[in-house]
């Protein structure tokens, strides 16, 4: 008789055996791994409308699964009232002042009903308690008043637009610099500031009026040169007209002294902004690199594929004058 | 000429009635004598019934195994390397638990043991009505159905059920490994998410399902050899009859009961 007919009874028990130990086994390890014989702990929350939440959906606190939707329902005054339920293992966890909120994933994907602890630790909330929503004002003046922590969204999308915002912060901070550099030299132009170029400009436009006003006493006939030279010149007086020509000559240099000093000073004034403004350019130039690289990553992936590629940088050509001048 | 058609077609209908309420009477028959079977002394046809599931089950089972790890390891690799691009790396369990446990598990299941059982089961009862076994059994008073079928009815059911829990484990946990040599993943993860998943609900349907298939193959396969009426060569027609027979109430039955598990 062949093995497995004389021993058909005993192979056919332990396939059987197998098999029901299996089952069973399964059942087990289901039944500790979901939990079919923990205690639930059920609240309930208001919402304006449903936000896409559905029974069975899951309760996050700080990225656990801590609970459930059990039920949804439109009460008399048209609010959405969802029953929910907390596990034992964190019933500990809400504390009084806590809050819920639905986070959604700008692109569609993920999202779901998130849970927020109160910041001050109480004794856990009675069961069938009411926690507040962030849609209505119980929830909204909790967060204002401080009394309950709502971090930011931390998903792909969120975190990319974050680093977004300093970049502008960055671009922001150049076009400042920028404009505050452009209005020194505006003011400076205008001789509104110490530098007073204006000023400068118009003690050289008042020499420029003298000279041309000596200029036309000169070519007369009978003007500054036979007045100078003649007997009863000026020359014959100068020594005898209480030095009046000399002190207007004087004067003259004085006031051309005094302007070339000026001169100077706006001068040194443009030599030392220089480098501030090569600077700023190169700031500028670093966050305009920086923002298209984040955008390179926004159009290269929907879901962040490919990330952020990587690029040869380039040296700056543009060098400060004073630098070459010692080379 | 009309008259002969109207008349041919009334003979159709009247044979095809009579079919499906001689069925119906077999399937009632098969039924009472299998509540019956619990009640008396098996004696007999309590081996058979072993002998059954030793050729339904135990023989199936490497067949069954081998299918099972290659359409699992399949599906995690397919799951584990696709998935993840779109961030639904999560999913590749839902789709483990609906291919295997609910839905390919049990029809494959059923149209293995309907290729090898049901064409087995068919040929034997053929085989016996054409060597007048059967009507020697009748004459000693023993009654074909509670004998012979009845064993066949019960071994089918258990056979494909348990093939199916087999088909399950082979095909959730053992392509597990044939998958970490490829690529490997954490054991405790891929266990801990696939048993978060996986419903009462989806190993119930996967029970009724497997169990639904043993019934049919069983009644399919006895009631075509019962078809045999005197000649050797009508065996191997009902034997494939009974193959595509087989199939084709399987995949109703399949339709029937995944409608109701949606509803």
């Amino acid at each position: 008789m062949k093995f497995k007919i004389r021993f058909a009874s005993q192979i056919v028990g332990l396939f059987v055996l197998g098999g029901l130990v299996a089952l069973v086994g399964v059942l087990i390890l289901l039944g500790v791994n979901q939990r079919w014989f923990s205690k639930n702990y059920h609240f309930y929350t208001y919402f304006s409308e449903t936000h896409g939440i559905k029974p069975g959906m899951g309760i996050q606190f700080k990225g656990f699964a801590i609970g459930k939707v059990t039920d949804i329902t439109l009460d008399e005054d048209n609010r959405v009232k969802v029953f929910l339920y907390i596990e034992d293992r964190f019933y500990d966890k809400v504390y009084e002042d806590s809050v819920l909120a639905v986070v959604s994933n700008p692109l569609g994907l993920g999202g779901g009903l998130v849970f927020y602890q109160g910041k001050t630790p109480t004794p856990p909330l009675p069961e069938g308690s009411l926690i507040p929503s962030l849609d209505f004002e119980e929830g909204r003046r909790l967060v204002e008043e401080g009394r309950v922590d709502v971090p930011p969204g931390a998903d792909a999308i969120t975190r990319l637009l974050g680093e977004v915002e300093p970049v502008l912060q960055n671009l922001n901070t150049v076009l400042l610099s920028l404009d505050r550099t452009l209005t020194t030299v505006e003011a400076g132009l205008s001789g509104n500031e110490g530098v007073a170029l204006g000023a400068v400009l118009q003690r050289i436009e008042g020499i420029a009026a003298n000279i041309e006003t000596l200029s036309a006493g000169l070519s007369e006939v009978e003007g500054l040169v036979p007045r100078l030279l003649g007997a009863r010149g000026s020359l014959a007086k100068i020594l005898d007209d209480e030095m009046e020509l000399y002190s207007t000559i004087e004067a003259s240099l004085s006031e051309l002294e005094a302007a070339i000093s000026n001169l100077r000073q706006f001068t040194e004034f443009l030599t030392s902004t220089e480098p501030q403004l090569v600077g700023t350019l190169e700031e500028g130039k670093q966050a305009i690199r920086r923002g298209r690289e984040v955008l390179e990553g926004i159009r290269n992936n929907p879901l962040i594929r490919g990330g952020i590629p990587e690029e040869q940088t380039q040296e700056t050509l543009l060098e400060p004058l004073r630098e070459g001048a010692f080379r | 000429m009309s008259g002969d058609i109207l008349s041919s077609l009334g003979n159709r209908a009247i044979a095809r009635t009579h079919d499906i309420l001689y069925g119906i009477g077999y399937v009632a028959t098969v039924i009472k004598e299998t509540v019956l079977f619990f009640r008396k002394r098996r004696g007999e046809a309590g081996r058979v019934l072993v002998l059954q599931i030793l050729f339904t089950g135990v023989e199936a089972l490497n067949v069954i195994a081998l299918l099972a790890l290659g359409i699992g390891a399949l599906i995690i690799i397919q799951g584990v390397s696709l998935l993840p691009q779109f961030g639904q790396g999560d999913l590749v369990y839902p789709i483990l638990i609906a291919v295997i446990t609910r839905e390919l598990g049990p029809i494959l299941t059923a149209f293995i043991v309907t290729a090898r059982s049901g064409t087995a089961i068919a040929t034997e009862i053929g085989t016996m009505v054409v060597s007048h076994e059967i009507e020697a059994y009748m004459a000693f008073g023993i009654d074909p159905i509670s004998y012979l079928v009845v064993p066949r009815f019960l071994g089918a059911i258990v056979a494909v059920t348990l093939l199916n829990v087999y088909f399950n484990i082979f095909g959730l946990l053992g392509s597990f490994f044939v998958t970490s040599l490829i690529h490997p993943i954490q054991f405790a993860e891929y266990f801990h998410n696939l048993l978060l998943r996986l419903k009462p609900v989806d190993i119930l349907s996967s029970l009724v399902k497997s169990a639904t298939f043993g019934a049919v193959i069983a009644l399919v396969g006895t009631y075509s050899g019962f078809q045999v009426e005197r000649a050797s060569t009508e065996i191997p027609q009902v034997a494939i009859k009974a193959v595509g027979k087989g199939f084709v109430y399987c995949i109703v039955a399949d339709a029937l009961l995944t409608l109701v598990y949606y509803l």
